[in-house]
């Protein structure tokens, strides 16, 4: 019987690994419809987010299935109540991932303001994480998902030198301050992304060590 | 989730059972379907095991049992008086709450089955009892003394003996009534998933009263309470929301 | 330990041959009772006719013992157990075993043997068969009784007919403990016919003394395999509840 749970929730991680990759592409395909300004691969990114919300809810389901049936203990206790998260955090990525994509949209009506050069960097940050979170979960590797929150704090760090470049832009040029608000509420988003990213790299580490760091100090060393 | 199947082996429609005066099973009305699991829990006393011997008309042998109410066996009436009972159990199994190898050697239990359909042939029979060895999960274990008596054999190896002894008379249907009630906790699990694998060429139905069991190998439910069907559902279903209060404090430990 | 079982049949075979064949033997060493009046020659004679008799219970015994078989199997397997006829007859039943054999044995002979004169085959079969029946019946009972119902169930539920469960489980299953029944039945009889002599020696005191001696020789062979044989029906018997202990149905 322990097989059978244990082939079960091998298809659950399938499953959130499918689910983990959608969210992926959602991001660096936002990302990139902001860069290039393009619409279409926005509306695709928007259309996408229906499929991820299916998943979501399956998930969920099987979730509760299993730990109806079998009422779990010890590492597959652990395991469910951890892909219940990772999938609810997954979902929220994917939503703002559709925020960005939406902000893509609206950003269109406006002229092009000076490129952010810090966006494609800290974009490339961020799905690296998300890249590595879910490395983390297939390979059970708690390093690699407590070294999450100090590169999240690394992006905050980018997050808030951004949000200081647009503030002085705007000051500079009233004129682009819708522009720039739309700029800040993506940037945000973004900031939101590597939030979540981090969470996901929480919950991995709980399912690994059983130890919850969700409210831990982070270590200085990378946060400055 | 494995898809599926709609195909109602057994249909049971308002189907009544006394013992003498004492009434045991009340109004009960459910479909089992082909290829899937269907277990029935409750507290003892409840009608469980009754409920199942109407099923292979054990109950025939009890001269107090009368019942009324239809039971169609793939479309047709399981007691009618054209069916003789020893028919209907060659086609539905049975594996009851304890052990009960018959004193013959480990080959000639389970040829028994095989015989009882009239096979002969002794090479055969042979594949016939090392297939059901197989699919009872003790071939590896007993391939070496065939020969020999059962007793050699512990609690959770007999009753696998008598699961295989049941599939060689080569069932569509197959009843397990408590069969892990006798068994140690790490023969529970093998016997478990013996029955997952079977459940693709077999009906199964399981009767228990752990109610942790039954959600881990049904997929269909039923919650019987003083011989009262009072929820009958998908497994998922009865574990996570049950409709019925009385289900709801069975399935959390509250009731029996 | 099911090997043993043969064992015990075996030897309880060659101790009921055995038994028969001295019986068969003192039956030559009687010597004609002669003499007397007429009324103590004639119980006298009715005597040396019985034990002349007995070797000719053997056929009897065996077919009364089939008929207590096939009654008793009727009761437990065709009739239902609350049925008025099954408690009825169950009841005499019990009637008829609880009564001491040594009143069969004198019955007999004052109601059928004395006023007819003779020993015959009609005669010999009721006392021999209202002397065994019902113990053979009422032990064959218990012996079915208790075969496991689960067996019986297993059997069934693989599509197995009646006569099959009884001929391929609940007899063979029941064996021993049936047979253990037949063998006490049978020293009963034995008994019953050593008491019967003591008995009715003893009211003839007047009787010539050779024929005393006969009578008490064969009076001890006749307890002495009764002795025997009912101690090996309860090592039979034994024998059953062993396996019953170890939980091999």
């Amino acid at each position: 019987m322990q097989h059978y749970l244990e082939s079960e929730l091998k298809a659950l991680q399938h499953q959130l690994l499918k689910m983990g990759g959608i969210a992926e592409n959602m991001l660096r395909d936002a990302v990139q419809s902001v860069l290039n300004r393009d619409e279409g691969l926005a509306r695709r990114v928007i259309a996408i987010d229906d499929t991820v919300d299916k998943l979501e809810n399956e998930i969920e389901a099987k979730c509760i299935q299993l730990i109806a049936r079998h009422q779990p203990v010890a590492f597959e206790l652990r395991y469910l109540t951890m892909a219940m998260k990772v999938n609810r955090n997954i979902e929220r990525l994917a939503d703002k991932c559709v925020s960005i994509a939406r902000r893509s949209i609206e950003l269109l009506e406006y002229p092009p303001i000076q490129p952010f050069v810090d966006l494609p960097s800290v974009t490339l940050i961020i799905q690296e994480m998300v890249k590595d979170a879910l490395d983390a979960l297939v390979n059970r590797n708690a390093e690699l998902a407590r070294e999450l929150r100090e590169r999240d704090s690394k992006v905050n760090t980018i997050y808030e030198q951004m949000v200081r470049e647009l503030c002085s832009l705007m000051a500079e040029q009233p004129q682009l301050i819708q522009s720039g608000i739309s700029h800040l509420l993506l940037f945000r988003h973004l900031e939101r992304v590597g939030d979540l990213t981090a969470n996901i790299g929480e919950e991995v580490y709980y399912l690994v060590e059983g130890e919850v760091i969700r409210h831990s100090e982070i270590p200085n060393s990378l946060s400055e | 989730m494995r898809q599926l199947s709609n195909i109602s082996t057994l249909h049971i429609s308002d189907l009544n059972v006394w013992y003498g005066k004492r009434q045991i099973l009340k109004n009960l009305t459910f479909d089992v379907l082909a290829n899937q699991v269907t277990a029935f829990i409750g507290p003892s006393n409840s009608g469980k095991t009754t409920l199942v011997r109407c099923l292979n008309r054990l109950n025939d042998l009890n001269t107090e049992f009368r019942h009324t109410g239809e039971i169609l066996f793939n479309g047709k009436n399981l007691y009618s008086p054209k069916r003789k009972a020893s028919e209907i159990t060659k086609q539905i199994g049975m594996v009851f709450h304890k052990p009960i190898p018959f004193r013959k050697s480990i080959y000639d239990n389970v040829a028994y089955g095989a015989r009882m359909r009239g096979m002969k042939h002794t090479a055969k029979l042979y594949d016939v009892v090392e297939e059901c060895l197989r699919k009872a999960q003790l071939w590896t274990e007993v391939c070496d003394n065939l020969k020999s008596s059962p007793d050699i054999l512990s609690n959770g190896q007999q009753q696998r003996l008598c699961v295989a002894r049941a599939l060689a008379g080569n069932p569509e249907v197959l009843i397990f009534d408590e069969p892990c009630e006798q068994l140690d906790a790490a023969e529970t699990p093998k016997f478990e998933a013996i029955v997952q694998t079977l459940k693709n060429q077999y009906t199964l139905i399981f009767v228990t009263n752990k109610r942790r069991q039954a959600a881990r190998v049904s997929d269909v439910a039923g919650f019987l309470f003083c011989g009262e069907l009072v929820e009958f559902g998908q497994t998922e279903q009865i574990f996570t929301n049950p409709k019925d209060k009385r289900t709801e404090d069975y399935v959390t430990g509250r009731l029996g | 330990m099911n090997r043993s079982d043969p064992i015990f049949h075996i030897i309880a075979l060659i101790i009921l041959v055995l038994v028969f064949f001295l019986i068969w033997n003192f039956t030559n060493l009687i010597p004609d009772a002669k003499g007397g009046n007429t009324a103590d020659r004639a119980v006298q004679d009715t005597l040396s006719i019985i034990y002349g008799h007995l070797y000719k219970m053997i056929p009897i015994c065996c077919v009364v013992i089939l008929l207590s078989l096939a009654v008793a199997f009727f009761l437990e397997e065709w009739l239902p157990h609350k049925s008025l006829q099954y408690r009825i007859i169950e009841r005499i039943i019990a009637i008829l075993a609880s009564i001491p054999s040594l009143i069969y044995g004198l019955l007999g002979i004052y109601l059928l043997v004395v006023p007819a004169d003779k020993v015959s085959y009609y005669q010999l079969t009721i006392i021999v068969s209202l002397l065994v029946m019902p113990y053979t019946i009422q032990s064959t009972q218990k012996a079915i009784q208790g075969v496991d119902i689960s067996v019986r169930e297993a059997v069934y539920a693989l599509g197995a007919n009646r006569w099959k469960v009884i001929t391929g489980h609940v007899f063979p299953h029941a064996f021993p403990m049936i047979s253990g029944g037949i063998l006490t039945a049978i020293s009963r009889v034995l008994a019953t016919a050593a008491l019967i002599i003591v008995v009715c020696d003893w009211k003839i005191p007047e009787s010539n003394s050779t024929s005393s001696f006969g009578f008490s020789s064969s009076v001890v062979v006749l307890l002495l395999s009764a002795l025997s044989l009912s101690v090996l029906s309860s090592l039979v018997a034994k024998n059953v509840n062993h396996i019953n202990l170890n939980g091999i149905v």
